[in-house]
């Protein structure tokens, strides 16, 4: 079902009629889900966005990627600092939605918010529920080294996505795939999954959550993105994947802090921390194979960011920048 | 598929020359596809079949930017080497953990049985040549680092036997 186009081709296939929702989402993994709603025919009665934040050059007040989207597709945009309030929740209530879609909205609904919609509260989580409950399910699930993941539909509740399921996606993760690229891909099928749930509102079931798999998905904490060269190789590969773009696994290289953006593990065995460039790619010795099982001696760097760069592919790195003989 | 292991130096196969191949049959297009997988997951740019244990005269190459590019060749011999050299960090997954600078011609022009069967004859430049070169060394039964001399290949050796501990 991935890659189905969006926009226009799902105004004729609207399956349920059109509703009246209130669109909440703060980031850019929120923009394609709105964009989906408004081609399927939906009546955006207002978007909730979390208030600007300091941001970019001068750190001026900026508004979020879906306030600005909102904003241009001339949607009524709310940004409360909070839902606590009553007067927030009268306004809200006011709406007289059919239906609430959260994704990423990053503001903890109260129940009254909970229950105002008529049909509900509907959350975009991008995992496959129960596993990776919680605020970084995308970057959880490429550190564990999951081969699957997907999006899911929930009706919301009190607790932390504790809510039950209408319907669920799933895709492979990608050989080397990066939290970046596996993010973009799962906002496409998000989009697609909620317009696929609001049309068979009607026909769907939610199905409770089970209780064994539950696993959370922590905050990624920017202590958790030094890389460690005496951590066994694939460990290594998976977490500068993971925590790509953002924050950027990193080592020193000398005096200099670098960002390590794309990884691979590879067989050859080489000391700790030891750099051997090749024409596109480095390769940095790892803790060597302890266990049969694991054949990776050492990591492979595709893509980094040197201080004060550009992001870019090693072969275009490596032409002005003789690496040191090791990363620490 | 997992290929089999790289034999450790001083594995005898890596010592002693290899044979010349006869015919290119279906056996040994499906080891030219394991020594690229071999090859792949290093990651290196060449490998000679020796390296596996297997010892007839086949190595493949492949130094492109995007890699998917690998060269496959039997019975290569080298025709023509340029005069100007290049330097590059060589090393080897049979003996793992230890490197050395080589200087070695900057360009070749080699002879060899191309996955077609048929005698070819190409040009190898840089990256590409020192690996074609770095081969048909594996191939006569050499290491890369027999052509150090005899104090810094002995210090070589030396250094990775105390990783292996």
């Amino acid at each position: 079902m991935a890659g189905r186009p969006f926009g226009e081709s799902f105004l004729g296939q609207m399956k349920g009629e059109a509703m009246r929702i209130v669109f909440m989402g703060t980031p850019d993994f929120s923009v394609p889900v709105l964009e989906a709603l408004l081609a399927a025919g939906h009546d955006i009665c207002a978007v909730y966005s979390q208030p600007p934040r300091p941001a970019g050059r001068g750190k001026k007040d900026r508004p979020g990627p879906v306030h600005a989207r909102a904003e241009a597709l001339g949607l009524p945009v709310r940004h409360p600092v909070s839902l606590k309030g009553v007067e927030v929740q009268a306004d809200f209530a006011a709406l007289d939605a059919d239906v609430a879609v959260v994704v990423a909205y990053g503001l903890i609904l109260p129940q009254s918010v909970l229950d105002a919609p008529k049909r509900g509260c509907l959350n975009i989580h991008a995992s496959l529920l129960p596993r990776w409950r919680g605020a970084a399910p995308i970057h959880r699930a490429i550190m564990a080294g999951d081969a699957r993941t997907g999006v899911c539909v929930m009706q919301m509740e009190a607790g932390l996505d504790t809510g039950p399921v209408l319907l669920c996606s799933e895709i492979a993760i990608e050989q080397g795939e990066t939290t970046g690229r596996l993010h973009q891909r799962l906002s496409k099928l998000g989009a697609q999954s909620i317009v696929d749930a609001l049309a068979q509102l009607d026909d769907l079931t939610p199905q409770p959550q089970p209780d064994e798999g539950v696993t959370y998905a922590a905050k990624i904490d920017k202590a958790e993105a030094r890389v460690d060269w005496s951590r066994p190789a694939s460990e290594i590969a998976r977490q500068i994947n993971a925590l790509s773009p953002f924050p950027g696994a990193w080592t020193m290289a000398g005096d200099e802090r670098i960002k390590l953006l794309q990884a691979a593990p590879a067989q050859l065995p080489w000391p700790q921390g030891e750099v051997h460039v090749s024409h596109n790619h480095l390769t940095v010795g790892a803790r060597p194979i302890v266990q049969a099982g694991d054949p990776f001696g050492s990591v492979v760097i595709n893509r980094l960011q040197r201080a004060g760069k550009k992001p870019a592919t090693v072969s275009d790195v490596l032409r002005g920048w003789t690496p040191p003989h090791n990363f620490t | 598929m997992p290929h089999r292991p790289f034999v450790p130096w001083p594995h005898k196969a890596l010592r002693t020359p290899a044979q010349d191949v006869g015919a290119i049959t279906d056996e040994i297009r499906t080891l030219w596809d394991e020594m690229i997988e071999a090859m792949d997951a290093m990651p290196g740019v060449g490998l000679a079949a020796v390296q596996l244990g297997v010892p007839l005269r086949l190595a493949v190459v492949d130094a492109s930017d995007k890699r998917g590019q690998a060269v496959r060749m039997a019975n290569p011999v080298i025709l023509h080497k340029s005069i100007e050299l290049r330097r590059h960090e060589e090393a080897s997954p049979n003996l793992p953990g230890v490197s050395a600078p080589l200087d070695r011609p900057r360009a070749v022009t080699v002879r060899f049985l191309n996955a077609d069967g048929v005698y070819d004859r190409q040009d190898f430049v840089g990256l590409w040549a020192t690996s074609v070169q770095h081969q048909i060394d594996h191939l006569d039964g050499r290491m890369y680092f027999d052509n150090l001399s005899r104090t810094k290949r002995a210090m070589l050796i030396k250094k990775a036997r105390k990783l292996q501990g």
